[in-house]
């Protein structure tokens, strides 16, 4: 939380997701599921440098999102997705990223 | 440049059922771009009413894109179809561009044809629709029969149920603001001399009042393809179905209200009529066509067993 990271994602024919994502991607992109926890409800921002699918899964069922956008000129970020979330483990489902390799960011919107 | 013809794939014994539901699988499906991250529908999205959304969508590997997507409402009916081609007068043209195009890039298929056919016929499900769509080609996978059956499916997304079409075929009238902004629309403000028609457009090529010849995104318009200096800053009427789901607006999406674009236009309404403009726009809105089983993307259940 806070802090990017670089995840590693499969090919998206071995991705088991949880709900069928909104854009799953073709036989040849990538995705990936990870956990995240929530501190304190309140409203958070999936930054990442490629334009892959994001879903926030809360309690097996897709959160709507609530803003996104690009990021700043030459920051890297490439897509913000901005989601209000309760307390809690939730999970971050990506699709349809590119390439196997993406920095990805969750942090709390101020 | 395409060759005449190219695109077409003509196979009068195929099941035209089967090439419509293959054509909504390969509409939905990412492996149709470089890197499987762009399907037709990530653009074309059935929640935009077949739009995005964006002023210009990236290409498959970031690239910017130039021009606001269209939505695919009632396509069938026009050609020909983009905002500065006249030359691409058939969907099964058409699809090549964003397939395989490099002005700009998009999905980036160029050169890709047997990669395309590959990632196909690896899915039963494909090899089963390509035969019953395409008989004598033996369900033969290529850039032929891709946007043929594309273009089967795209004939099929037809909305003519707005409250306009409802008031002009004898159903309940128009509350009264869109009733006094159609008059605006047809009389002074001179918008259906273009915006004519049961489609609203009249498939022509015309600079706007005021625009300049060569956009900020250095788009010259229909010139791009004919070389004619008169034909800077010339682009195709869109059709105005769905218009106040499509947005942005303008060939580069750089009209981020209907009222931005009207504005554009050149033409000078007073407040009251053009909010009444916009009532009319609104009153040619079919939400039904954003949520129709029939175009979302299929399940992993084939169509064919």
């Amino acid at each position: 939380m806070g802090a990017a990271f670089d995840a590693t994602l499969a090919p998206t024919p071995k991705v088991d997701y949880v709900l069928e994502p909104g854009k799953p991607g073709g036989s040849v992109s990538f995705g990936g599921l990870f956990a995240f926890d929530v501190a304190k409800a309140g409203r958070y921002r999936i930054a990442q440098n490629g334009r892959s699918w994001v879903d926030v899964i809360v309690d097996g069922k897709a959160v709507a999102s609530a803003a996104h956008g690009h990021g700043p000129e030459c920051s890297g970020i490439t897509k913000m997705v901005e989601y209000d979330l309760p307390s809690g483990r939730h999970l971050l489902q990506i699709a349809a990223n590119g390439e196997a390799a993406l920095t990805v960011m969750v942090a709390p919107v101020r | 440049m395409l060759a005449a013809g190219a695109g077409m794939a003509k196979d009068s014994g195929g099941s035209a059922e089967a090439q419509v539901a293959l054509g909504r699988r390969l509409f939905h499906d990412g492996d149709l771009s470089i890197n499987g991250t762009l399907s037709c529908a990530t653009c074309h999205d059935p929640r935009h009413s077949f739009a995005d959304g964006t002023r210009a969508h990236p290409g498959a590997h970031g690239e910017p894109g130039l021009r606001n997507v269209p939505s695919l409402v009632n396509v069938g009916a026009f050609s020909p179809l983009t905002w500065g081609n006249d030359a691409l007068t058939t969907l099964e043209l058409q699809a090549l561009v964003p397939i395989a195009g490099e002005d700009p890039v998009e999905m980036g298929m160029k050169g890709q044809e047997a990669e395309l056919a590959r990632r196909l016929s690896a899915n039963g499900c494909y090899r089963k629709l390509f035969k019953a769509a395409f008989p004598k080609a033996r369900g033969r996978i290529d850039f032929a029969t891709v946007s043929t059956a594309l273009a089967a499916f795209q004939r099929t997304i037809v909305s003519h149920e707005t409250a306009w079409d409802r008031a002009t075929s004898g159903g309940a009238p128009l509350p009264e603001a869109a009733v006094r902004g159609e008059a605006v629309f047809r009389g002074g403000a001179g918008c259906a001399s273009c915006h004519s028609g049961r489609e609203f457009t009249d498939l022509g090529f015309h600079r706007l009042a005021g625009e300049p010849a060569s956009a900020p995104n250095g788009d010259f318009g229909l010139a791009r393809v004919s070389g004619r200096s008169e034909d800077r800053g010339r682009f195709r009427t869109p059709s105005l179905r769905n218009v106040a789901l499509t947005g942005p607006y303008l060939h580069d999406g750089s009209a981020e209200t209907m009222a931005d674009a009207i504005v554009r236009h050149g033409i000078a309404l007073s407040p009251g009529d053009a909010a009444d403009v916009e009532a009319f726009l609104d009153a040619l809105t079919d939400t039904a066509v954003t949520t129709d089983t029939r175009y979302a993307r299929p399940g992993k259940t084939c169509e064919i067993s």
